[in-house]
């Protein structure tokens, strides 16, 4: 941050991504914890920018992007979505100073391998509002954002949108050695059961791989009666689907295990459950 | 080029000269509040944690300017050596301070928690605590401490 020379505090989006635009170097910053580039020259801040709004209408709840995951975990209506998925993956993202400053647009605005909301917007089918500089804004699906790279340059996100889906069942994992340890594995299983039938399912996984969905398990599952799954096949099926990357803290095999005994625990619950 | 820095620390307007890269750890222990401490520098470990606008935040990680026109509370801000704070004399009582570094942010962690649930249960002390790593202690007596603490200020002991 030796470059570092301006500090800016605008006071709505259009001043934000104007500030922004006027010099090259130049990054948007919310709860800092996602490190700055070295280059930058001018920080512009949007945490006065009034886009910390959690509300509900209709079937969706619309989070503003810099609500923090303190505030999205005490909102009752955070407690709605995925049947508290969403509330859990806040608490399990990082500790609570860290809860207290990390907001949802910085968690997935530059596809950090540490980050914990990615795969939940994924299994959610959230919508991504990124606003240009232009003055318009476009929706995004989440599986379209985050085949990307992140937040293209000169853009903001300003809110996501999450449908409730309270009649799919949702789980999350985050696996780390101690409550404040970067993730080794992320993920998270949505699944919708229709007369004891997998009708629908969003699989998405992180850390292990950039964040994505895994639709060819969400195709294998698709049709498949739960009292005649194949647990063990399931598993495999995903494990092959998934090319894990390097990571220096342990090896694929082990990494490969553990992302089936994550998803075994998850079949097994949700087999458990409709009995 | 600099910037102004209004804060109130401790309960007392200032205005500060800094940098737009300089860190909040750096800034608060230059201007004398000594028991902000640096640990890991990374964000990790909560021995630079202050209550921050209400919310606890490890200074090690945040910039002096996101600080602009909000309040700071530090160690220095809660009790003095005469007359010190309930959680701090909880601490002292129940033997809990070992090499004492982990200290200062973990009470502020207690007290944030305890300003805003006069009554938390064993499981709301240890998530407000989750921030704050001590290498001396099981956790076990701070969390215990911390209960007491809750217990005094509620005027039941």
């Amino acid at each position: 941050m030796k470059n570092l020379t301006e500090y800016l505090y605008p006071s709505d989006v259009n001043q934000a991504l104007t500030l922004l635009s006027e010099e090259a170097d130049s990054e948007f910053i919310a709860g800092g914890t996602g490190g700055i580039k070295g280059n930058v020259t001018r920080l512009v801040d949007i945490m006065q920018l009034g886009l910390n709004n959690i509300i509900k209408a209709d079937s969706t709840v619309t989070i503003g992007s810099t609500s923090t995951l303190t505030e999205m975990y005490n909102s009752a209506l955070i407690g709605e979505i995925g049947n508290g998925v969403l509330k859990k993956a806040c608490q399990l993202c990082a500790d609570t100073p860290l809860r207290n400053v990390i907001t949802l647009g910085g968690n997935i605005a530059h596809l950090y391998v540490w980050a914990g909301l990615p795969v939940v917007l994924l299994s959610l089918d959230a919508e991504i509002e990124i606003f240009r500089v232009k003055g318009d804004s476009y929706r995004l699906k989440a599986q379209e954002y985050f085949k990307g790279n992140g937040i293209p340059a000169g853009e903001l996100i300003t809110q996501v949108h999450f449908p409730i889906r309270d009649d799919w069942k949702h789980f999350y994992e985050k696996f780390c050695l101690t409550t404040v340890d970067y993730t080794w594995l992320t993920m998270a299983f949505a699944v919708k059961v229709d007369g004891g039938e997998i009708t629908d399912s969003r699989i998405a996984v992180s850390r292990i791989t950039k964040v994505k969905r895994v639709t060819e398990m969400e195709n294998y599952l698709k049709g498949k009666s739960l009292a005649e799954l194949d647990v063990e096949e399931a598993v495999t099926t995903l494990q092959s689907s998934v090319t894990i990357t390097k990571d220096y803290r342990s090896s694929k095999e082990y990494r490969k295990q553990l992302l089936g005994t994550l998803f075994q625990r998850m079949l097994e619950q949700l087999l458990e459950e409709n009995q | 080029m600099s910037l102004l820095l209004k804060v109130k620390i401790n309960g007392v307007e200032k205005k500060i000269e800094i940098q737009p890269n300089e860190i909040l750890i750096d800034v608060l222990r230059r201007e004398g509040y000594k028991g902000v401490k640096r640990g890991c520098n990374e964000g990790t470990c909560g021995t630079c944690t202050i209550i921050f606008n209400e919310k606890t935040v490890k200074s090690c990680i945040m910039l002096a300017a996101q600080a602009q026109n909000g309040t700071i509370t530090t160690i220095e801000g809660i009790g003095t050596h005469e007359k010190p704070h309930p959680i701090q004399e909880a601490f002292v009582e129940a033997g809990v301070v070992q090499c004492g570094f982990c200290i200062p942010g973990m009470i502020l962690s207690a007290k944030n928690l305890l300003d805003n649930n006069p009554n938390p249960t064993k499981a709301e002390v240890k998530m407000a605590l989750d921030g704050n790593l001590c290498r001396c202690t099981g956790y076990r007596g701070q969390i215990e401490a911390v209960l007491k603490a809750a217990a005094v200020i509620r005027g039941e002991k």
